[in-house]
């Protein structure tokens, strides 16, 4: 089942929430849609699960145009963050739901019921739960039942709203693998909702970066990774260093930082490097002296297997963070005040308006 | 990018209508039909009577009106009323505080327990809260001997109706302030123990002003109790007019005595306290969940 | 228990904030001076009479109606104030309409309002001349429904009350599971709403039961006080009191805080199963 959104608005009083979005996700696709809070995604999900209406465009599922259907032709599965499991239910009542409130023409025997919720609970490894409440499982307990209960009625697309946001860290990892998995067994058309760009990259096919609802970039996760389109991406992706200058005679200038860039017209820019595309350097072993920035460094972390370095240029203002491996580290034999050059490896410029 | 910037837009774009998702809500005619109905309901038994109270209390003029509420019968039970107010409402307001502040910054067994309890005088009967003062302090009761002896009477008088008004009223203002500071902790209370203050000025500077407006609360409605209570201080009066008659009971005597329009004046007259009570308690809602 | 543990106890249950001994001490004197050795004398003075003389005196005719009657009207008002009460809160939480703030501040007339007024009040409107009394086809004042008029009157608040809260921190998410899910709003009604309000609902109503059940000064004017016939066991007690009968006032009093108690006890042991159940930790 593929779906289909075209030229979607959405505004609350004064406030436009979505504007004009564009995207298609493919049948069997997992897709991410990742942006700050406030960024119109959660709405996104909503209006595609019918919990809200847009003011503009279309929704096809299938081909078939759905814009204004109500929630139950949609046969979406949503996962709500904070799970909205039914606590005056057993765990077993609430992934038959779905199931008990079809019309009797339509409604399986309670055998079949029965078989169906014993087949998820295999599914979400919750066996031995069935006739507990709730209230008596862990967060991440709860949210594998959520998913067992949206998937009860075999939907035809899956809409995760942060699932893993309210879980701590270690829980969260697990389930983004254990879903990653679980995806690739069921292999229905899904799409994620987080701010959190390690999730996205690590549980999503393709990812959508969307921001104060405007879709700024869609891709795979290496692509968006590797090529940004815009200083937002940038900047949301990952931690980056930004370093300011100007533009002229298609050459990006902050003292003897020189890096040629396709503008030719005069403007203030920022050169974007991710901590992890720079070489250290002494002084006798700069390769290109016009990719080189002077710095100090002032803290070092020396947990893991990356070294993480925090560094002072030489305007005082400029904060530089850089990562190097444990072996180049040891190589280097640094420590703190001491003065470095950083080369960069790669560089990406782009003009402030 | 480039695909975002196309701002042409297709033909068949539809334009819909804001709205809530139908299996979200009910239907409008339910809507309507379910606040009609509470509308109604409330309407019959809330508003119309307290409309009829001041309609009464005016049906001959105010000059009958001012005359009601200015008869020597009217004046001294008002004057009771507000004595009895003066003498139980700070009582219990200083005991309210002291319960809700044991049960909710000590830990021990049985708190629970003594919440309930202390609870009881709101569950049960009026007649029964003046009874037991009877039963205690009455000429057959189990002190009554021994006061009868040294000429202490305790019951039939201002007295026993402030006994038996304290013990109706006991609850209100722990029931307002249990679940507040239930809700608030001990933490601001043990920084300013931290801090170097006493227990008394952590109550006033840390506790107090963070439970003012519960508190409030809980004294209008005391005090509307303390007023209105009829059943507890029915028993315990004695009934002599002029003497032992507060408010509740000189409406009881005015229209057993057929003097409807004097019962309805008085009646209105604490109508407009309950009345006052009410906005007050809306106010202070209104203060207390407003962002400061 | 080994040494060790009875160390660590000592140690726990030390109060962080001074005055806990004077603290409590003024408490459960109070208490106990003012609300339970009061109390206890319906206890000490029934036990005197013995259990033959307890049945004695509430196994006259008179009493026997009495009780009946405020039973069976305390349990019709606070039945009715049970399906309004869920329906107002309802109403009140969830839909906008102009003046319902007033509605909703209105609501605790009753709390505040003395219960002679109500009483006067309801008695001379639901009179056959009054002006709601004469609008009925049939008699309110001075018979059952009177009674149970007024005791819906006293009620109302309590299961708004409780129900208000417990719906407005229901939050959406919940319908919206259960609308996703298929169910049709009466169903998402039904299973999904019904029960996490059932707790609360019912602890209104027998709040308002126990309330209605020890009624006085709202009921006295517009019962008409019939014997057999519109005579209340509040009002009995006061009756059998006025005669100096403290055996029969005492004994009826002690059925009715009887069952004051075993409500209390039910809304207690309610609230403690549904928090043990469903409870979010």
């Amino acid at each position: 089942m593929s779906i289909e959104l075209r030229h979607i608005s959405k505004s609350y009083g004064p406030y436009q929430i979505l504007k004009d979005i564009n995207l298609t996700i493919q049948t069997g696709e997992l897709v991410a849609l990742l942006g700050p809070s406030g960024s119109g995604k959660t709405s996104l999900l909503r209006v595609l699960a019918g919990l809200e209406y847009a003011d503009e465009g279309l929704i096809l599922f299938h081909g078939e145009d759905l814009t204004n259907a109500p929630i139950k032709k949609r046969k979406a599965g949503f996962v709500f963050q904070h799970y909205a499991l039914f606590d005056t239910m057993t765990i077993r009542d609430n992934i038959a739901y779905g199931l008990n409130v079809k019309r009797r023409k339509d409604r399986p025997s309670k055998q079949q019921i029965r078989e169906r919720v014993d087949q998820l609970l295999h599914l979400v490894r919750l066996e031995p739960y069935g006739d507990r409440y709730p209230s008596q499982l862990s967060g991440g307990q709860r949210q594998r039942v959520a998913l067992a209960r949206a998937l009860a009625i075999q939907p035809h697309i899956l809409l995760l709203d942060e699932p893993f946001g309210a879980l701590d860290a270690k829980v969260r990892k697990e389930l983004r693998q254990w879903l990653r998995h679980l995806h690739q067994q069921v292999k229905m058309t899904s799409l994620l909702v987080t701010h959190d760009q390690e999730e996205a990259f690590e549980v999503a096919d393709r990812v959508i970066i969307i921001n104060k609802g405007q879709i700024e970039q869609i891709g795979t996760p290496s692509e968006v990774y590797e090529n940004p389109v815009n200083s937002f991406v940038y900047d949301f992706i990952g931690n980056v260093n930004q370093v300011r200058g100007t533009i002229s005679d298609g050459l990006f200038t902050n003292g003897s930082f020189r890096v040629p860039v396709d503008n030719t017209e005069q403007a203030d820019g920022v050169a974007f490097i991710r901590p992890d595309q720079f070489a250290i350097r002494t002084p006798d072993d700069i390769q290109e002296a016009g990719r080189t920035l002077a710095a100090t460094v002032t803290h070092i972390h020396p947990s893991g297997s990356i070294i993480k370095l925090e560094l002072i240029g030489q305007d005082e203002d400029q904060n530089l963070e850089v990562e190097v491996t444990r072996r180049e580290f040891d190589a280097l034999a640094l420590s703190k005040n001491q003065q470095v050059f950083l080369e960069a490896r790669k560089v990406k410029v782009f003009t402030v308006n | 990018m480039a695909e975002l910037s196309v701002s042409t837009k297709p033909g068949n774009l539809l334009q819909t209508r804001r709205r809530v998702a139908r299996t979200l809500t009910e239907p409008l005619w339910i809507r309507t039909l379910l606040t009609v109905i509470v509308i109604a309901f409330i309407a019959l038994f809330l508003i119309l009577p307290l409309i009829f109270i001041f309609a009464q209390a005016f049906q001959n003029g105010v000059g009958v009106y001012w005359a009601a509420v200015s008869s020597s019968d009217a004046l001294s039970s008002i004057t009771l009323t507000l004595t009895v107010l003066v003498i139980v409402v700070p009582i219990n307001t200083v005991f309210g505080i002291l319960l809700a502040w044991t049960t909710t910054k000590y830990r021990f067994r049985g708190k629970s327990l003594v919440v309930t309890l202390a609870d009881l005088p709101f569950s049960i009967s009026p007649v029964i809260g003046g009874l037991i003062f009877v039963l205690m302090f009455g000429d057959h009761g189990i002190l009554g001997p021994w006061l009868l002896a040294h000429h202490i009477q305790l019951v039939f008088n201002t007295i026993g109706i402030c006994i038996a008004t304290l013990f109706v009223t006991y609850p209100f203002v722990a029931r307002e302030l249990i679940p507040l500071m239930e809700n608030q902790g001990r933490l601001e209370e043990e920084a300013s123990l931290v801090l170097g203050a006493g227990t008394l000025r952590t109550f006033f500077k840390v506790t107090l002003p963070n439970i003012k407006w519960g508190l409030l609360y809980g004294v209008i409605l005391c005090s509307a109790r303390a007023i209105g209570d009829f059943g507890a201080v029915s028993v315990v009066s004695g009934h002599i007019v002029g003497q032992t008659n507060t408010m509740p009971l000189q409406v009881q005597a005015f229209y057993d005595g057929y003097q409807m329009t004097a019962a309805f004046a008085l009646s209105s007259l604490m109508s407009v306290v309950a009345i006052v009570s009410l906005a007050l308690k809306s106010y202070i809602d209104w203060k207390s969940t407003r962002p400061e | 228990m080994s040494v060790q543990s009875v160390k660590r106890n000592k140690a726990r249950d030390r109060q962080i904030i001074p005055g806990f001994g004077l603290s409590l001490g003024l408490s459960l004197s109070y208490l106990a001076l003012l609300v339970l050795i009061p109390l206890s004398m319906i206890f000490i003075y029934t036990s005197s009479l013995g259990w033959g003389g307890f049945v004695r005196e509430i196994s006259q005719p008179i009493v026997v109606s009495a009780l009946r009657l405020s039973f069976t009207t305390a349990l019709i008002a606070s039945l009715i104030n049970l399906v309004f009460g869920v329906l107002t809160a309802w109403v009140l939480v969830r839909y906008t309409f102009p003046g319902r703030k007033l509605l909703d501040g209105l609501l605790d007339l009753p709390f505040a309002l003395p219960t002679s007024v109500a009483g006067i009040t309801l008695a001379t409107l639901y009179a056959t001349n009054g002006w709601v009394g004469r609008l009925l086809p049939f008699k309110v004042s001075y018979t059952e429904v009177g009674i149970i008029v007024a005791l819906i009157l006293i009620g109302m608040p309590f299961v708004v009350r409780i129900v208000e809260p417990v719906l407005q921190n229901l939050g959406k998410e919940n319908e919206e599971a259960s609308a996703i899910l298929g169910a049709s709003r009466f169903q998402t009604l039904v299973h999904v709403i019904f029960p996490k309000i059932r707790p609360a609902a019912f602890s209104g109503f027998a709040l308002a039961f126990s309330r209605a059940l020890g009624e006085y000064g709202s009921v006295v004017f517009i019962a008409g006080n019939m014997p057999f016939k519109t005579e209340i066991a509040p009002l009995v007690i006061m009756q059998k009191l006025e005669a100096f009968d403290y055996d029969g006032a005492t004994s009826i009093a002690l059925v009715l805080l009887v069952a004051s108690f075993l409500i209390l006890f039910l809304i207690n042991f309610s609230q403690w199963l549904a928090k043990r159940k469903f409870a979010d930790q």
